[in-house]
């Protein structure tokens, strides 16, 4: 029966998160974004949330709550509102936990699931994208080669998101040759087993430290394989919905605040709000908004449903990253001068809010 | 719980609908597109009586009045009785796929109607029961909406038409204009002012049943679309009509023009999924022939620099309707629910507005001279969809409701 109601459980975890949101990483997104840093409070504060781990499985010392891709997208978004930096920290375990929890062996759950800590945040992460323009998921240059006892990685990666801070990364690689995602699969490998080298600089998500790793023929004992079985798609579906999730928060942000200041700001004697030409751009912008939402909804939905999301997901996260365009760039344009000029948000949710259309597994649910 | 599981009943509606619309209404949608104010006389009585056997009428209510109905419901025929709960989600489900058959003729189906909509969101329960069962009747009857005038339209405050108070009856004087089915009507619903410097407390609808001495068609429109559904200019001459025809009855001061704008909260989110069924119809077209027939493939989620101009194209129109569609079944459901969708509506209206027009027009495009030609439907969608954006409020008004909604500004706050 289709319901657009959250359920009283759903509403709860929507609150938690956007008051963590509004009264944590709001305060400090500024000084994060200058900085390049995000305070170590806030990762723990957002950690003891259970935002990171809730999700394993009570033999394993996790909270046991059920892993529900619509609950993650409710959860996505609200922290997106709050700062998409820290929130692509926060959940960079689920990088790893997710894919492990989905596809991963008895022994590889309790190795991993077990170097989780309630009450402490310890970084995990996932490396998919490689430094090549007009890089393609479909033809990753990351290999793995069958040396006998172990695998051998050979390749580059690039944006791995607190890589330096990570316990163990789930390096995606691929066997053979050819294009596709068949042949994919997830290598776990320690922190120290590969290089880390620069740090990445981009046009935002300044805050976030992703680095650029290399893997020089690093070993991979057989038992720390994740095979996916084709799963990969399944993965990239889920974490493609993820971005749909995050978009619409960077994209409630940004129009929230350009509502708000359309109402403050004064010209001609009136609030610039009151103009046909504001108004109306909030009004596209508010149902922009709604529309990536439902669409968020609708494929995690899907995938709780055991179905195939993998189009849903794919054609949702493009719909959102281009809406997000639309969205953050009106935004500057509402605020006018002052949107170009860091003192206000809406220029950073600008400059985070083009990663979307860019990036594959930000964060996955 | 959110969820987008549609009910057994919703299912058979889609279905049955769909099959109707491509079996019954699409082999006659050129016929009566070049053949204007042509009675589709068999196909009205046809559909009358597939839809009344089943039980199945496209009315819209509010969830609370629904009930009121429902409990009246005992002594009006059962074979009326409509499934429960649920309308507006599921008449979004089926006019999508009616209009997707041709959008004129589901306008051309008969029922309650835009009328019928203005009744169930302003009329008393007393009202309902007797206007509906003349609607929903055992022959085709039609519920009409008479609100614009030659001197307004988005503008419904500047209602000029004049009701006077003559003992137990109103006086009808004014012209309307771009009344939907205003040939063929039962009644009208005719919006009228008691006094202009009574400003929008004045403005009261009437219902006008059809032969009431004064009321009369006086000419059909000649239009780009949507032709096989007439547009009828409505003039009315010191028309007589009882008090007790006064939607909301007469001491329900506040229920006038606020019921007229409450039947939009129930007929936006309609329009907007009748939009969507065109501008899928243009979509399923122009794939079949491109993708099922031409070979293209569409690489969901593929690196861009690796796809075609075209299949991204697919991609960004068949994102648009899912997008569209799920703001329309958002403000349906939150109507069958009793919460307020003032907003969602206009968003959904808004949206499919915009949608319909785009992609009927690319798909012309892409289609190339051939699908400018009448020997396709293409053309016909195009010029269909072009209302879509126009009636039960413009693309502006629509922004202009979301946007005041947003702001939380008054009309003066916001013109």
């Amino acid at each position: 029966m289709v319901s657009f109601e959250l359920s009283e459980e759903q509403a709860l975890l929507r609150d938690t998160c956007r008051d963590f949101a509004l009264k944590v990483m709001r305060k400090q997104d500024r000084q994060s974004d200058e900085s390049g840093e995000i305070p170590k409070e806030i990762v723990q504060q957002g950690h003891e949330l259970g935002l990171t781990t809730g999700y394993l499985p009570e033999a394993y010392g996790g909270a046991g709550s059920e892993l529900s891709a619509v609950n993650s997208v409710i959860v996505l978004e609200e922290l997106a509102y709050g700062n998409l930096s820290m929130t692509l920290h926060i959940l960079a375990p689920s990088l790893f936990n997710i894919p492990v929890m989905l596809y991963g062996g008895e022994e590889q759950k309790k190795k991993y699931f077990g170097m989780n800590k309630p009450d402490k945040f310890q970084g995990f992460t996932a490396a998919l994208t490689e430094p090549a323009v007009r890089f393609d998921i479909e033809a990753l240059k990351t290999t793995a080669y069958d040396a006998g006892d172990d695998f051998a990685l050979n390749g580059e990666k690039a944006f791995v998101a607190i890589a330096d801070s990570s316990l163990a990364t789930l390096v995606f690689a691929k066997k053979g040759s050819g294009e596709g995602l068949a042949g994919i699969d997830g290598y776990i490998l320690p922190a120290g087993a590969f290089a880390i080298k620069e740090r990445e600089k981009n046009q935002g998500l300044r805050a976030l430290k992703q680095f650029t790793i290399s893997l020089d023929g690093s070993r991979v004992p057989k038992n720390e394989v994740l095979k996916l079985s084709g799963g990969f798609a399944t993965l990239l579906a889920r974490a493609r919905t993820a971005s749909t999730a995050l978009t619409t928060g960077v994209c409630k942000a940004a129009y929230e605040y350009a509502l708000n200041y359309s109402k403050e700001r004064v010209a001609f004697g009136e609030p610039i709000a009151s103009r046909q030409s504001i108004a109306f751009t909030l009004a596209e912008m508010a149902t922009e908004v709604d529309a990536m939402r439902l669409m968020a909804w609708k494929s995690a939905w899907m995938l709780d449903k055991g179905m195939d999301a993998y189009k849903e997901a794919a054609m949702g996260k493009r719909y959102a990253a281009d809406a997000a365009m639309f969205i953050t760039r009106n935004a500057t344009q509402i605020l006018g001068g002052h949107g170009f000029v860091r003192e206000h948000p809406v220029e950073m949710w600008y400059r985070d809010a083009r990663s979307f259309a860019v990036s594959e597994f930000m964060a996955i649910v | 719980m959110i969820d987008f599981e549609l009910t057994p009943i919703m299912k058979m509606a889609m279905e049955f609908t769909h099959n109707y619309a491509r079996d019954v209404m699409r082999p006659i949608a050129r016929k009566y597109d070049e053949e204007e104010h042509k009675e589709p006389t068999e196909f009205i009585q046809k559909t009358h009586e597939m839809f009344s056997s089943m039980g199945f009428s496209f009315s819209t209510a509010r969830a609370g009045e629904e009930k009121e109905e429902k409990e009246e419901k005992a002594e009006s025929s059962e074979k009326h009785s409509r499934p429960k709960m649920e309308m507006n989600l599921l008449g979004a489900i089926s006019v999508e796929e009616l209009a997707w058959g041709c959008p004129g003729l589901t306008l051309r189906i008969p029922g309650p109607g835009l009328g019928g909509a203005a009744i169930m969101a302003a009329g008393t329960p007393e009202q309902k029961k007797r206007f509906m069962k003349v609607l929903v009747g055992s022959k085709p009857s039609y519920g009409a909406m008479a609100l614009t005038e030659p001197g307004f339209g988005s503008d419904a405050s500047a209602v000029a038409t004049t009701a006077v108070k003559d003992g137990d009856y109103f006086i009808l004087n004014g012209t309307k204009i771009f009344v939907t089915g205003g040939d063929m009507a039962d009644l009208y619903v005719v919006w009228a002012t008691l006094g202009k410097d009574l400003g929008r407390a004045g403005i009261k609808a009437f219902v006008v049943e059809k032969g009431t001495p004064g009321l009369k068609m006086a000419r059909l429109e000649h239009k780009l679309g949507i032709r096989a559904s007439d547009t009828a200019e409505v003039v009315l001459e010191d028309c007589r009509v009882h008090k007790d025809n006064l939607l909301g009855g007469e001491k329900k001061e506040e229920k006038g023009f606020k019921g007229a704008m409450q039947t939009f909260d129930a007929t936006r989110p309609m329009v907007a999924a009748m939009a969507i069924g065109i501008a899928r119809a243009a979509y399923d077209y122009i794939y079949d022939d491109f993708v099922t027939k031409g070979g293209l493939e569409i690489n969901y989620g593929k690196a861009l620099h690796k796809r075609g101009y075209l299949e991204t194209v697919f991609e960004d129109m068949e994102a648009k309707i899912n997008a569209s569609r799920l703001l329309t079944w958002k403000a349906a459901w939150m109507l069958d629910h009793n919460l307020p969708n003032l907003k969602e509506a206009s968003m959904a209206k808004a949206k499919a507005g915009t949608v319909v027009d785009e992609i009927t027009q690319k798909a012309i495009e892409l289609y190339g001279p051939e699908g400018y030609s009448r020997r396709h439907l293409l053309e016909k969608w195009m010029r269909d969809a072009k209302v879509y954006d126009v009636f039960e409020g413009t693309g502006q008004i629509q922004r202009l409701v979301v946007a005041r909604a947003i702001l939380d500004y008054t009309r003066k706050e916001l013109k």
